[in-house]
């Protein structure tokens, strides 16, 4: 993991110092709320529906388990015992008060955190593929990139004042399980025809009211060329991006207004620029890539059977165990070793919260199986990276004693559901209850079995943290004359075959849309061929048999 | 808010020190429970209500005060709106925090106003 | 709007010329770009220095034939939050090595001290509330930068870079 140097410490210590006398400022009345907003959103601080909300940064995804104790800490210290891990594979507390924040902020700084950036028109955490250094299919770790573009981000003279936000996401293998072709820049590690490792540049992926997939930017970029190549693609979303209307502010709107050709060619003419502008040299210094790489070396891995023969005995005889090993556990680069992801998603609870205790617990677990790291995917589930196999029996068992050890990931009742209307101010209906009942409908671990891979994910606005247009099933939740409704999209994904799901028609009640899925759910299983997946037998057949099953129960 | 003809209204806002909803009662203070809260029942005591929100924003006691439409239910205030009936409540999925936490353990508005 | 350069208030010497005015013959004067374009008569020899006002919609490499007759490129912030003039101010330093003044125009906020001196500003509007001392403190409270190319005097850059 990256560790902070001098520079690193005294730079947040510094922000941290600012935001207390900002604070300051504010409770004497010397600024207005106007005038205050701004600086605090900048610090991660937002104003919910029934508090304060503080949205705190977990680069790329990585956390030790130092830091995971911390944040349980500040979860009983100044919150109430339970945060919520987001899409952004960001941490969220809920009550925070504005009086505490500055020394909330300080307690993250302790352990190399902030909350820098979480909020504002400006780049937000970068995220990466949570798997991301020991990932069976990567070609090569992602994360020193990340995290030297997490530095170059921060406090960025130029773009903290951009249009709108903006978002930035990393991945190193050929599965793309970091969304890329759904950020603002999409970054791939590919080989060229010469073997050698550079980037694939997407730009104008998102969400929201317009969803739009990423396009091609550049095939394939040197690394070392990496910032001033974004920064070219960022000058030119600065100056050009529309400011007149916020739901067309976003750089897909830039990028599809001007087309595909014209925006290349206007970030490769500023990049020319950018080259040729001269002071310090384009590239990124080798040195400094060599001193962040070195926190990101491989660990020293134990030398391993790749099956552990005890392991194989515990999983015949306990049933349930196995379902989950199957289930949480990948395939790791290194023999011996399996990546357990933890779910967050217990059958009928709220997807991505963790109390306290569970956080310590995780922590505890990670020092004694995962060379104390854990990791936060977008699905809001949580990953230890370094697991061996001899030790799988262990880390279940702890899982299980913590509510922890659901065998669900990536099946039905691993539901992303943003906090919706029973948190978040800008929402128009409840997402999280309508997980909870999703979940509970399907909570049969034969009937999940049965189902297989599928993603269903849930917004409670347009603004779609929930990931709801790349969902295999997308639901967003929506206002109709005072009463909360749920409109069903199918056939989204956020793998490296994205795309973005079609609404399906008229939206369901609350009520509703358990049984409404329950029939796509039974169409796709009385329509599917051998081994086809619901997303694929979905973009076999079309909408119709979906759609047909559904609004047949309403004409009833 | 537009003020609308056939007034039923409350002003609700946030404490600006620790965020928690509040509603501007009878005697000019702020409490955490609608049920204290003064109803305007005029387009002009609407206006008196926002006017006396707006001065408690401008000395820093609270941000963001708005007038919401409310019924009466048994006499008592309830909001109209699914938002703001849960800004009175909490989070309908963890019914043991915030002000429905508070009220079952008999914390609720009989007088209690505390600024 | 009090004016603050160097860590003091100053005096704005610049008479600013609206619309069509004529330019007169002698003092330091702050036109729109528009009419380097289209008028030659304030591009004359003149005892006084010449200011330009470019709006935050126009690119500033537009400015390139008359740059070396520019004292002062004044950039706009018609709010805080409306970024281009970072854009055009590093534009102008970087790209087109302009070394004359760059002011911030407009509502630019006291709190974003550190991006403007960082892009290229040097000369700031303000108001009664943002006094000196408050973009004093903006400056100085986070000196280091991790973008090693926009660093200014005094800021701190990661040693090795
Ligand atoms: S999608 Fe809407 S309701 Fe959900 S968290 Fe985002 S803004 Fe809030």
């Amino acid at each position: 993991m990256y560790r902070y140097d001098e520079f690193d410490h005294t730079f947040v210590r510094e922000r941290v110092a600012q935001f207390r006398d900002q604070t300051l400022r504010r409770i004497s009345g010397e600024l207005t709320e106007d005038e205050f907003r701004p600086l605090r959103l900048m610090n991660g601080l937002y104003l919910q529906l029934h508090a304060y909300m503080l949205r705190i940064a977990i680069p790329y995804g990585t956390l030790s388990s130092k830091q995971m104790r911390q944040l349980a800490f500040i979860g009983d210290k100044w919150d109430k015992n339970y945060g919520h891990f987001t899409t952004r594979q960001n941490l969220q507390f809920n009550w925070p008060k504005l009086e505490d924040t500055a020394d909330i902020l300080q307690a993250l700084a302790d352990v190399e955190m902030h909350a820098i950036q979480t909020s504002g028109n400006c780049i937000r955490n970068v995220t990466a593929d949570h798997w991301a250094g020991v990932a069976a299919d990567e070609i090569e770790d992602p994360r020193p990139w990340a995290e030297l573009l997490r530095q170059w981000s921060s406090l960025h003279p130029e773009f903290c004042f951009l249009p709108r936000k903006f978002k930035i996401a990393v991945t190193g293998a050929e599965a793309d399980r970091a969304a890329v072709a759904f950020h603002d820049i999409g970054l791939k590690i590919v080989r060229n025809a010469d073997g050698e490792a550079g980037f694939q540049v997407l730009v104008g992926g998102g969400m929201g009211r317009t969803p739009m997939i990423a396009k091609v930017c550049r095939a394939w970029l040197p690394k070392g060329e990496l910032l001033s190549y974004i920064e070219a693609v960022m000058r030119v979303y600065n100056l050009y991006g529309r400011r007149d209307n916020k739901y067309k502010a976003r750089i897909k709107i830039l990028l599809h207004e001007e087309g595909d050709d014209v925006f290349r060619k206007m970030v490769d003419e500023e990049y020319e620029k950018v080259k040729a502008a001269g002071g310090v040299s384009h590239l990124v210094p080798e040195k400094e890539i060599a001193r962040i790489e070195t926190y990101f070396a491989p660990p020293i891995y134990d030398a391993l059977p790749d099956e552990d023969a005890q392991l194989t005995q515990h999983l015949r005889a306990n049933s349930k165990m196995a379902r989950w090993y199957e289930v949480n556990c990948a395939k790791h680069k290194q023999r011996g070793y399996t990546i357990v992801n933890i779910s967050l998603k217990p059958e009928g609870g709220i997807p991505g919260d963790a109390t306290s205790d569970q956080m310590r617990a995780v922590a505890g677990i990670a020092d004694k199986f995962s060379l104390s790291e854990i990791r936060v995917s977008h699905a809001q589930n949580l990953v230890l990276p370094y697991v061996r196999k001899k030790d799988v029996v262990a880390v279940y068992h702890a899982l299980e004693k913590y509510g922890m050890a659901s065998a669900n990931l990536g099946l039905v009742t691993d539901i992303i559901a943003c906090p919706g209307l029973d948190y978040c101010a800008l929402a128009t209906a409840r997402s999280i209850p309508i997980a909870q009942a999703i979940s509970k409908r399907f909570e049969a671990p034969e009937r999940q079995k049965q189902i297989g891979d599928l993603a269903i994910k849930i917004s409670g606005c347009i603004n779609a943290c929930g990931h709801h247009h790349a969902g295999h099933i997308g639901i967003l939740g929506l206002d109709k004359a005072g009463k909360e409704f749920y409109q069903i999209t199918l056939g989204g994904s956020a793998d490296e075959h994205a795309s973005i799901g079609t609404i399906m028609g008229p939206g369901f009640s609350d009520a509703e849309v358990p049984t409404a899925i329950e029939k796509i759910v039974d169409t796709y299983i009385g329509l599917r061929q051998p081994g086809e997946t619901f997303l694929g037998a979905y973009r076999r057949l079309g909408a119709a048999p979906f759609k047909e099953a559904i609004y047949a129960q309403a004409a009833e | 808010m537009a003020v609308k003809k056939d007034v039923r209204q409350v002003l609700t806002a946030n404490l600006l020190k620790d965020g928690l909803v509040v509603f501007m009662t009878d005697g000019a203070a702020w409490s955490p429970w609608i049920e204290d809260a003064a109803i305007a029942t005029s387009k002009e005591s609407a206006l008196e209500l926002e006017g006396r929100g707006n001065i408690a924003a401008k000395a820093n006691v609270v941000v963001g005060p708005y007038l919401i439409d409310v019924i009466e239910e048994n006499g008592r205030p309830r909001a109209n709106l699914i938002r703001e009936h849960l800004r009175t409540l909490g989070p309908t999925v963890r019914t043991d925090l915030g002000k429905q936490a508070e009220r079952a353990a008999g914390g609720s508005g009989q007088g209690g106003a505390f600024i | 709007m009090p004016l603050i350069k160097n860590g003091h208030y100053i005096d704005d010497a610049y008479i600013r010329i609206e619309g069509e005015a004529p330019v007169p013959d002698d003092g330091d004067v702050l036109v729109d770009a528009v009419r380097l374009k289209d008028d030659t008569a304030v591009l004359r020899p003149r005892q006084g220095k010449l200011g330009v006002l470019l709006m935050n919609t126009v690119d500033a490499e537009e400015l390139v034939p008359h740059l070396s007759k520019l004292a002062l490129v004044a950039l706009e912030f018609p709010q805080f939050h409306d970024g281009r003039a970072f854009s055009q101010a590093r534009v102008l330093r970087h790209t087109l090595h302009f070394k004359g003044e760059i002011r911030a125009t407009g509502k630019p906020m006291a709190d974003q001290a550190g991006h403007l001196v960082r892009c290229g500003f040097d000369c700031f509007e303000t108001n009664t509330r943002q006094p000196l001392d408050v973009w004093q403190r903006a400056l100085d409270a986070v000196r280091g930068v991790y973008q090693r190319d926009y660093a200014g005097l005094g800021d701190v850059v990661r040693k090795d870079l």
